[in-house]
């Protein structure tokens, strides 16, 4: 959906604006949004300061981006992913296009992806006969609507869960059901096989880090590892702006990200990728593409003031606050990218004549600047851009009332120049005026002011002046590396590189905990986001409480890790015993074709995780030959062992470890609580379509 | 010296001239010597936010021609002191001798309330108004010059004064200047929810510091047929 010009934006704005039951769901879901931030942020001491560290190095990430994006491509292409510079959207969809024809593929699942919306990706490939299935609950709800998404983060924000009730009861024949959870689970059960049976996944990109060629990609539901790991062909598609320097940076924006975004302290699944499947693993593309796209960028680049505007993470939020959104919605604003932030990027993207009006269309409260987890400037963005659409030779063609108001400001502004004269004209229309006022007030106006008593009266002039008298198929799809690397270059050359203005003072490390407060630190906060803890002191008690859990939960079958370091042959034995099915997976001689069909059905897979984070209750898992990335996805039951001597105090210490992991490319995920989500009116349902149970097992003892 | 000099500003002489009267009264009885420059209408906000640079330079070169570093100026609306303190330095950025004269002039401007409390040290002007009161913290007022409790410092000290709470008090009321007759339907909807809060508060008056929100505000009222009316802070603290 590509903005298209003033008139259209009137129609629907005046429309929604008048929709009341669209205004009561947004703020509805505002207000449960804030409420979650408030409390994220009052037990984040270091919100502040990491909000200044992460502008930081946002500020230094573009200023550098050149360098960033070529070692980022260097990285990457040495390890076998192909990369592909896209200068426009049309290069970028007849990239995928074509990758999607030579590896013959016929169905795409898509994870939330809104650079892809940007590019209309999805008409694209339905028009090339590919079945494109959107798998992020929100967008999956919109796509059965054959409508946009309309928020960045919460795509069916404007519908509730009747609404997607008797949307399922229509589309997909279940029974009526408004309950987020049964809803949901119809998604999960849908999607399922779609995932297990397409070619291709697509996802968007979070951060990409160019010391160590790695992509992040941030979700909740489980959607995206699916993506990432189930297809045989991943293609990854970023804007230039997703860069960042090094792998410990990382630390400076997943927790903020997931706070502004969510309110959570973590999200759900934090996958690191950077290659395509290894020699001997299980699971993961064969091939991995990534797309990196400049499509208007470089020119927003290029602009000293709008170039702040590349340092959004894309969190949503100042959609959420932003009282103009919230009374249109985000399908008014005819753009992948609505509310504040898309009112400066739209224009930029897309040109004035198409989306020049949308920074006009803001009250400059600056809600959305103080909200911002970046604290990008938003309000003086959009004067800026105003200018531009008024004297910097872009023009809006706007529809004739406002026209008209716009003539009657200049007049207004040319004639305060002379005091006396606009003074006297004041008088002489308050006296004209006088008669037709009550109570102080005019209920019509004529002229341009007919705008204002439409809806409200207006205050008539007092006519005394009282108390101031004394004073493809013609495909293009040639690598565009050089072209959006000379504009990006060009772009920084005036560098205006504007000092930074932002000295962050690092807050204080907070006081080292002993191993058995981080354990019980840990223990809390995988509580808090829903995992069930259990601590064990040996191994062998570890194997009893899993028979326990597996039990209890009803489970007859499960899979095992080959690796893991606590013998999984005692394992085995053990809960065989307990009447449980039991199939080692990623063993000598293993093949995907086995993963997969072992995995189809399994009840619970157990797998050991390499460290544990204190502070958010976060599982860090490398997957390798014998330990395929689907183990911990597929199951609807995931029960993990973490040894206690591997919980680290926070996310930076992980980072620091796994740092060098991730640069020879073994695929990472971190996890938090069980798959969730909250697309249905912001409400918080556990279990799409990763797990729905994480069971954690913590073992004292090292060793086996 | 205790001279001031008070901006009336473009809707302040227009539409309230009755609250400049007002804050005038405040400062004078606060022993205040107070003039107010008749050689400049309007500080050029409005043109400056519908992208109008040009013609809003000109009116900033006339306000720069008539108002100097050294005397305080109280400006009694937050929209256009933000005008001046945060964005003259933007709109000027290519005109180096009215961008010094600007910079030079910014530490002297004050909001009114700011200058009352945080320059003068007056929480307490002797004011007298017994009747329920609300106040809508204006937009530029809070996020662009982060004047935050002031005004309520000052409501709270007038006698018989109860300050009633707004409900959703920091959301904006939908004037946004041009905004409010370009997108009229946006404009209108932002100012039910607020006139919505206001009626919920309880109060009799709504009180705000700048005209923009007043105009909207008191107008939306009117409309809607409720007996709550639209001040200005000054109005209030003027009343004995
Ligand atoms: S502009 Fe800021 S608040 Fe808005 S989406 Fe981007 S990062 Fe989030």
């Amino acid at each position: 959906m590509l903005p298209n010009g003033p008139e259209a934006f009137y129609a629907a704005a005046g429309k929604a604006a008048a929709d009341k039951e669209l205004n009561r769901k947004l703020d509805n879901a505002s207000a449960r949004h804030l409420e979650h931030l408030a409390a994220a942020k009052r037990e984040f001491a270091a919100y502040e300061s990491e909000r200044d560290l992460a502008r930081r190095i946002k500020e230094e990430s573009i200023e550098r981006l050149d360098r960033l994006l070529s070692e980022l491509r260097q990285r990457l292409e040495a390890r076998g992913v192909k990369v592909f510079f896209a200068a426009d959207a049309a290069g970028a969809r007849d990239y995928i296009l074509k990758v999607a024809r030579e590896g013959g593929v016929k169905r795409v699942v898509k994870g939330k992806s809104m650079t892809t919306e940007e590019i209309g990706l999805n008409p694209a490939l339905e028009q090339a006969g590919i079945e494109a299935v959107e798998t992020d609950l929100g967008e999956y709800i919109v796509q059965l609507r054959r409508e946009p998404p309309s928020h960045i983060i919460t795509p069916a924000i404007h519908l509730s869960s009747e609404d997607i009730g008797h949307l399922f009861a229509e589309k997909l024949g279940m029974d009526y059901s408004s309950d987020p959870p049964a809803l949901t689970a119809v998604a999960r059960a849908r999607l399922r096989d779609k995932f297990l049976n397409a070619e291709m996944g697509i996802t968007g990109v979070n951060f990409a880090v160019a010391e160590t060629g790695t992509l992040v990609v941030v979700e909740n539901e489980g959607n995206g590892r699916f993506c990432i790991t189930a297809p045989d062909i991943h293609v990854a598609v970023m804007g230039i702006e997703k860069v960042i320097p090094k792998f410990e940076d990382l630390s400076h924006f997943l927790e903020i990200l997931a706070r502004t975004a969510t309110g959570q302290r973590f999200t759900a699944y934090t996958s690191f990728l950077g290659a395509p499947r290894g020699a001997n693993e299980l699971d993961g593309p064969r091939e991995m593409h990534l797309v990196i796209l400049d499509n208007g960028r470089t020119r927003m680049l290029a602009d000293p003031v709008m170039r702040e505007a590349l340092y959004c993470l894309r969190c949503g939020a100042c959609l959420n606050v932003c009282p103009v959104y919230r009374h249109i919605g985000g399908h008014a604003y005819k753009s992948a990218y609505p509310g504040p932030i898309g009112s400066i990027v739209s224009p930029g993207l897309f040109g004035a004549a198409a989306a020049g009006h949308l920074p006009f269309a803001s009250t400059l409260c600056g809600a959305c600047r103080e909200i911002c987890p970046v604290k990008i400037d938003i309000p003086r963005i959009l004067l800026h851009l105003r200018w531009k659409m008024t004297e910097g030779g872009e023009k809006v063609a706007w529809p004739q009332a406002a026209a008209r108001v716009r003539t009657a400001a200049r007049w207004f502004a040319r004639a305060a120049r002379y005091p006396g004269m606009v003074r006297a004209a004041g008088r002489l229309g308050a006296v004209l005026l006088k008669p037709f006022a009550h109570d102080g007030y005019l209920r019509r106006m004529p002229g341009p002011f007919g705008a204002w008593t439409r809806v409200r009266d207006f205050p008539a002039p007092p006519a005394n002046g009282a108390g101031l008298a004394d004073s493809d198929s013609g495909f293009v799809t040639v690598d565009r590396y050089e072209t959006v690397m000379a504009r990006i270059r060009r772009g920084l050359a005036p560098g205006a590189a504007q000092e930074s203005a932002n000295h962050v003072e690092p807050s204080p490390p907070p006081r080292t905990l002993d191993a058995d407060e981080l354990r019980a630190q840990f223990i809390a906060a995988a509580g808090a986001v829903g995992a069930s803890v259990i601590e064990a002191s040996t191994a062998a008690a570890a194997v009893e409480k899993i028979a326990a859990i597996l039990s209890n939960a009803g489970a007859d079958s499960a899979a095992i890790g080959a690796g893991i370091t606590i013998d999984s042959a005692a394992v085995t034995a053990r809960l065989s015993r307990g009447g449980c099915r039991i199939t080692t997976v990623g063993g000598p001689g293993a093949t995907q074709a086995a993963l997969k069909e072992s995995l189809a059905s399994v009840d619970a897979g157990i797998v050991e995780a390499d460290y544990g984070i204190a502070s958010s209750g976060t599982l860090v898992m490398v997957a390798d030959a014998a330990r395929p990335r689907s183990l911990s996805l597929l199951p609807p039951i995931n029960i993990v062992m973490l040894r206690a001597a591997r919980i680290l105090p926070d996310l930076a210490a992980v980072l620091r470890i796994v740092g060098p992991q991730a640069a020879s490319a073994h695929p990472i995920v971190m996890i938090t609580g069980p798959s969730r989500t909250a697309d249905i009116e912001k409400r918080i349902v556990i279990g799409v379509h990763g797990p729905s149970q994480l069971h954690i097992v913590i073992v004292w003892q090292s060793g086996g | 010296m205790n001279e001031v000099t008070l901006f009336a500003t473009c809707l302040g002489e227009e539409f309230f001239p009755g609250a400049i009267a007002a804050a005038r009264a405040v400062l004078s009885r606060l022993g205040l010597e107070v003039i107010v420059r008749r050689e400049a209408f309007c500080c050029g906000q409005a043109a400056f936010n519908e992208g109008m640079r040009r013609e809003a330079c000109e009116l900033a070169t006339r306000f720069l021609a008539a108002h100097k570093a050294g005397t305080p100026l109280v400006v009694p609306s937050g929209s256009c002191a933000s005008m001046i303190k945060v964005f003259y330095p933007d709109l000027l950025a290519g005109e180096p001798t009215l961008l010094e004269a600007a910079r030079a002039l910014i530490p002297w401007v004050h909001e009114f309330s700011e200058f009352l409390v945080d320059v003068l040290g007056v929480a307490d002007v002797g004011a007298s108004f017994p009747h329920a009161v609300t106040y809508h913290p204006s937009c530029h007022l809070l996020r662009e010059l982060q004047v935050v409790d002031a005004p309520r410092k000052l409501l709270q000290n007038v006698r018989g004064l109860r300050l009633c709470e707004l409900p959703r008090s920091t959301e904006c009321c939908g004037f946004g200047g041009l905004f409010s007759v370009k997108f009229p339907d946006i404009s209108a909807a932002m100012l039910a929810d607020k006139c919505r809060c206001i009626e919920q508060s309880g109060a009799e008056f709504v009180v705000a510091n700048d005209g923009g929100c007043l105009m909207q505000m008191g107008g939306g009222l009117h409309r809607a047929g409720s007996r709550v009316r639209a001040r200005h802070l000054a109005e209030i603290l003027a009343r004995r």
